[in-house]
């Protein structure tokens, strides 16, 4: 990550963009409270992009809703932020660092097949590339 | 008729039988059905069963898909969750075949399920609480275009259950042939007249805690309970995920706040919200599957997923939600690492 500058930061949820890849660090606790904060960052961040990032691995809590509005940054109910819900637009999600729990709750609620979501598992430190395009089943 | 012939709707009928020859006469033609249509096609049932089947079906057996009972959603929220991810996966994988080989249908498909609850061995709350979801499935998986057919073994059963079979389910199968259930009950109806036992009360010294909507302070609090009851590692982060998931429900409604008090009793850890002056009167409430849209009690349901209790009450007082989860006794996690949650 060659870059990144503070989007929001209410001393419980801190995100930052990161340049390379692009896309988001984003660190504490995701409830009610600091939703709207996520979301706000979300629209900034996505804003043009055509694959997203987001580092995970400084996420403390987040709740169901927290997790929906990261898994929705692909497009998937239809909408997604900066996408055109006309035209269906999509974009690749790449989540990275997963906590373990969030993992697991991925996998209950069944989101982590969402078309467009790439979930990197390999261990951290890795460097992540470029998925390319969101069609294909991309290894990170 | 057959119990697969319209399509759009769930559709849940029941099978009491007698003997080898009663199942099969139900099950295979089922199935039988559904690999002809080209349906997904499960059956979930006892080993017993699972092998019947299987010799009387020869060679198409290998293309249904099966799963022992036992291990088919380990409790009702889980089951309920099991067949709709069966319907929503296989489904949704037939719409694009479907739709990329020139045919009509490009939506989701009909898929059918032989389903055998397992009864033998449960205790009175446990076989009142997979009573109730056998009946809240009429109303839970209504949008999912699923065919199936729960069998009952009257060889084993209590009269009991038979019966409630039969309130539970909108059809009744004997071999081929499907009618109207006479004694099926409207399932909010029965949700009402079937309660379940009124919660436990908390011990004199349980730990508690005034949650006045903080859910930092919530999840403090959980947390440390956790640790305290020895409750550990991944264990410990889902029950504060449960639990304040649970909270965040509650402060949305009025009067909001709760008081949450936690105790160890053999077997489990619980926690248990009351809110006085609250109500909660939907009876499947926590039941229904969270989907990217969001639904209202999407945190219950999740709740649901992780705990092996969540128990929902509203009387006069207000409303009560009750949640267990394994103590630090449990072994089956030991034994089997990821066999309460998804590996």
């Amino acid at each position: 990550m060659t870059s990144s500058y503070a989007v929001y930061d209410d001393g419980v949820l801190r995100i930052t963009s990161t340049a390379n890849p692009p896309g988001l660090a984003i660190s504490g606790e995701i409830d009610e409270s600091t939703y709207p904060g996520l979301l706000s960052a979300l629209e900034r961040g996505a804003d043009g992009r055509a694959e997203m990032h987001f580092s995970l691995g400084g996420l403390k809590y987040c709740d169901l809703a927290g997790l929906r509005a990261i898994v929705c940054a692909t497009g998937a109910d239809g909408g997604g932020p900066g996408l055109d819900r006309r035209h269906g637009e999509r974009r690749a999600v790449v989540l990275h660092e997963i906590p373990p729990q969030l993992m697991t709750v991925l996998r209950i609620v069944g989101w982590d097949t969402t078309p467009g979501l790439v979930l990197d598992t390999q261990a951290s430190g890795a460097e992540p590339r470029s998925v390319g395009n969101m069609h294909g089943s991309a290894v990170v | 008729m057959s119990i697969g012939a319209s399509t759009g709707t769930f559709q849940h009928g029941v099978c009491v039988y007698d003997d080898d020859r009663q199942f099969l006469e139900a099950a295979v033609p089922f199935l039988a059905e559904g690999l002809a249509l080209g349906e997904p096609t499960l059956a979930v049932t006892t080993p017993a069963n699972l092998e019947l089947m299987s010799a009387a079906l020869g060679k198409r057996a290998g293309e249904v898909d099966y799963a022992e009972s036992a291990f088919f959603g380990r409790r009702p929220p889980q089951r309920v969750a099991a067949f709709y991810r069966y319907w929503k996966t296989r489904a949704a994988a037939r719409g694009r075949a479907n739709s990329e080989n020139g045919g009509t249908a490009g939506g989701p498909a009909r898929v059918r399920v032989l389903a055998e609850p397992v009864w033998a061995g449960r205790s009175a709350r446990e076989i009142a609480a997979w009573t109730r979801m056998e009946s809240a499935l009429n109303v839970v998986l209504a949008p999912a275009s699923i065919s199936m057919i729960c069998p009952y073994d009257a060889r084993t059963l209590g009269a009991d259950i038979v019966a409630d079979a039969l309130c539970t389910h909108p059809a009744a199968i004997t071999g081929e042939r499907l009618s109207p259930s006479a004694r099926y009950a409207d399932p909010a109806a029965f949700a009402r007249s079937h309660p379940g036992a009124p919660l436990a009360a908390p011990p004199a010294d349980a730990a508690a805690f005034a949650f006045d909507g903080d859910l930092r302070a919530l999840r403090r609090f959980i947390s440390e309970r956790a640790a305290e009851y020895g409750v550990e590692g991944d264990r410990a982060d889902m029950l504060v995920l449960a639990v304040s998931e649970v909270g965040a429900y509650l402060k949305r409604r009025p009067p909001g706040g709760a008081v949450l008090r936690t105790w160890e009793q053999p077997g489990a850890v619980v926690c248990d919200f009351r809110q006085p002056g609250g109500s909660i009167d939907d009876p499947f409430l926590g039941l229904r599957p969270a989907e990217l849209e969001p639904g209202d009690g999407d945190g219950l349901w999740l709740a649901n997923q992780i705990c092996d209790w969540m128990e929902i009450r509203s009387g006069a007082d207000g409303c009560a939600v009750q949640l267990q989860v394994p103590s630090r006794r449990d072994q089956e996690m030991v034994a089997q690492p990821g066999i309460r949650y998804p590996a």
